[in-house]
């Protein structure tokens, strides 16, 4: 007999106590392309990743592998001790993980408030009432209590992105995924959502953040991680990884964007 | 599996059955057992076929159709049916038979069979009553008008001599018109064609001589022996007892018209 | 034999278009529901769905409405299944329209941005919660004008059904001008009927079309 899926899920559960996600061994392939390559990564719940690289790298597909995005072919996800395991547990997997795209993606047929409202009733079953309450106090923390009954083409850019953290957060998850949450807004908005984000980090929620807002990566992230060609080349401290970069692919890219 | 094989066996039975029962289908058993004939026919073919003013099918084929139900014994169910369609529905077998006005023609004969005729449409030459003209060569020297290029046409130049002249027309009513203000004598045209002519012109004109005529059966699915038999003693009754010609009278103005005489 | 055009010819037409109606109802409801099945299912993850709805697709695009009544109603009577035309006229029209509105509806749906369905994967809708409150009422927005388009057209295609005997709005036309002898008279109005059915059909497109406007773009 195999061991069942069961004992494995709980022997990794109490191994990994306070880990929040881990991966081991990952390879993604696009049809004969292959994105990722042999990533093993360790995230400690509470922890702050800045993930950065040239375009291309596969920071997208990274972090989009965490939440079943993408699908990968070889290697193993844990997400708070959970395996990724197909379509057995990913909407398990999905409550727990929260995403905020470079676009926003907001439902535009819905107002703010719908938006945030949305995925705790259908998916946590909450109550009208409970969602409605759960979504004022979020956009209460990301600042834009008074725009919830307006329809996010109503919003600037930057509103926009808040309101889209606003959604992630009202189901609550234990870890935020960012794509480039900032790459689409113009230079004077990206200061809120940064701020916001901040907050966020102070609250000590578990994020993994695509960016290339290095200001960002030095003063909140506990570590830095540099991609290229699908591969994790470097992951450091951001003091060590800005001030003493150990691989020549890395000094060339900080070379690049500084 | 054995329920499997079961359910196959009952699949298979049940098909032999029903193609046997196509075979040897006998639809005159059919009808009398049912009780109920049902007749396709045109309602857009006046005389022959039409809805009345009740919106009830009505013409020559429907009066046929009335006398052959209780001829048979059984109710009748007209179901109208359309130029293009009329076949199909007889061999589908949503009609028993039609008396659709189907003229009989080697083509069709092919996939239908068919009665003796019980119906034609004739193409004659009528003209004024007081014009004695019998045969094709009593117009000599008369003009005679046609719709250019019709069946009418090829039949009157075919049997005209020399010295008639014949006035060709773009259609029927052209050729009716001048028939009307008398600008010629006679004209060539078929028996549905006529029938206008003695409604505009009532006791003013009469038929001459037949040119040639397309005759019409009732058709029945291809080995319908029984049904086919039944049908034709059927229509040697009305034909001998005077009913048949009372249709013709009542729709299309004349006796029943030479052609369905001759055996 | 020639009769006068009257009230009771006119009647005629008026009790002709009922049936009109009731078949154009029948293939909008079967269509409707159809399809939805049909976009639904082309545009699955299930790459098996995704080709049986495309033969699906292209077998009733490409071949005539009228031969598909035909076949399933003579089709199924020669292979002894005697068939209600009305049974007949339910199964033809649901399958065409249902091949034309499910590939009208499936451009709609894939004309939503792939991001809206990521958002909503995201955020742990499944399936069913995803089309019915994201992907759908974005979809629907645009797929407003082309399907009342094809509506439109579908309604006045039901005069097809004469082939399997009903007499709609149009093959009532034929028999009274049979008798009439007057086909500008009665195809005119035959023409005028028709627009009285299809008109408040637009209209209704148009208040949608608005009221979803309003919904989205403030
Ligand atoms: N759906 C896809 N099909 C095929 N190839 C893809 C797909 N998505 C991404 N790729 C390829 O995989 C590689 C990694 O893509 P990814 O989006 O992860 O890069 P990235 O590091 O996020 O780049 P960027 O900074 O431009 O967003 C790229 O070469 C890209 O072309
Ligand atoms: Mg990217």
């Amino acid at each position: 007999m195999t061991p069942s899926v069961e004992n494995v899920r709980v022997t990794s559960r109490n191994e990994d106590a306070d880990v929040a996600v881990r991966m081991e061994g990952v390879d993604k392939w696009y049809d004969t392309f292959q994105a990722l390559k042999d990533i093993n990564l360790t995230v400690a719940s509470g922890e702050r990743i800045v993930i950065c690289g040239p375009s291309g790298s596969g920071k997208s597909t990274l972090i989009r592998c965490i939440n079943q995005l993408e699908v990968i072919q070889k290697g193993r996800i844990f997400v708070d001790g959970i395996e990724l395991s197909g379509r057995r547990n990913i909407a398990e997997i999905r409550h727990e993980v929260g995403m905020v795209f470079q676009q926003f993606n907001l439902f535009p047929h819905m107002t703010v408030l719908e938006n945030c409202m949305l995925a705790p009733m259908k998916v946590r079953r909450a109550s009208r009432a409970e969602a409605e309450t759960t979504a004022r106090r979020y956009l209460e923390r990301v600042h834009i209590p008074e725009q919830a009954d307006k329809y996010p083409a109503q919003l600037s850019g930057g509103q926009q992105q808040r309101v889209a953290i606003a959604r992630a957060l009202c189901m609550n998850p234990k870890v935020m995924l960012f794509d480039e949450p900032t790459s689409a807004l113009d230079p004077e908005m990206v200061k809120e959502v940064l701020d916001t984000m901040i907050d966020l980090a102070n609250e000590g929620m578990t994020m993994l953040v695509v960016t290339h807002e290095m200001n960002f990566a030095r003063s909140v992230a506990n570590r830095v991680i540099f991609m290229d060609r699908g591969e994790i080349v470097e992951a450091a401290p951001p003091e060590e990884f800005f001030n003493n970069p150990k691989h020549e692919r890395t000094r060339a890219f900080l070379g690049q964007i500084s | 599996m054995n329920a499997l094989k079961n359910a196959l066996a009952i699949v298979v039975g049940v098909g032999l059955m029903l193609a046997g029962s196509l075979a040897g289908a006998d639809t005159l058993q059919d009808i009398q057992s049912r009780g109920t004939i049902k007749v396709g026919m045109l309602v857009d073919f006046p005389p022959y076929g039409l809805m009345n003013e009740q919106n009830q099918p009505d013409g020559y084929d429907a009066d046929v159709a009335k006398l052959l139900a209780p001829d048979l014994g059984v109710k009748l169910q007209l179901v109208p049916v359309t130029g293009p369609n009329r076949i199909p529905y007889l061999l589908s077998g949503q009609v028993d038979v039609l008396v659709a006005s189907l003229g009989i023609t080697p083509e069709r004969a092919k996939s239908v069979d068919f009665s003796e005729p019980y119906a034609a449409i004739t193409i004659a030459v009528y003209g004024k009553d007081d014009e004695k003209i019998t045969k094709p060569a009593d117009l000599a020297g008369k003009t005679i008008a046609v719709a250019r290029a019709s069946t009418q046409d090829t039949a009157v130049t075919k049997v005209a001599p020399p010295s008639a002249t014949i006035r060709r027309f773009d259609s029927d009513a052209a050729a009716l018109q001048a028939l009307m203000s008398g600008q010629v004598p006679l004209i060539g045209c078929s028996n549905v064609c006529y029938l206008t002519i003695q409604k505009l012109a009532p006791g003013k004109f009469n038929k001459k001589f037949e040119l040639s005529s397309q005759v019409q059966g009732i058709a029945v699915k291809p080995g319908e022996q029984n049904l086919l038999a039944r049908i034709n003693q059927f229509i040697d009754k009305i034909k001998a007892n005077g009913e048949l010609d009372k249709i013709n009278e009542k729709w299309l103005g004349e006796p029943m018209p030479a052609v369905l005489k001759k055996k | 034999m020639i009769r006068q055009f009257g009230w009771n010819e006119f009647e005629l037409l008026v009790f002709a278009a009922r049936w009109t109606i009731v078949l154009a109802i029948i293939a909008f409801v079967g269509g409707g529901i159809g399809g939805l099945i049909v976009a639904l299912l082309r545009t699955a993850d299930s790459r098996v769905a995704r080709t049986a709805m495309i033969v699906f697709i292209r077998v009733f695009q490409g071949t005539p409405l009228l031969m598909q009544l035909f076949l399933a109603y003579f089709g199924m009577a020669i292979f002894g299944f005697s068939v209600n035309p009305l049974i007949a006229a339910m199964i033809a029209l649901t399958a065409h329209a249902s091949a034309y509105l499910g590939e009208i509806w499936r451009g709609c749906i894939q004309a939503v941005p792939h991001g809206q369905t990521e958002a909503a994967k995201a955020l742990g809708l499944h399936y069913f919660a995803r089309m019915r409150h994201v992907v759908l009422p974005q979809a629907a927005r645009i797929a407003v004008p082309p399907t009342v388009g094809f509506l439109v057209q579908l309604l006045k295609e039901t005069s097809l059904t004469s082939i399997i005997g009903f007499v709609e709005l149009t093959r009532q036309g034929q028999i009274i001008t049979s008798v009439t002898f007057r086909p500008f008279l009665v195809f005119g109005l035959v023409a005028a009927i028709y627009f009285a059915m299809c008109w408040p059909l637009t209209l209704v497109a148009r208040w949608m079309e608005r009221g979803m406007a309003r919904a989205t773009n403030r």
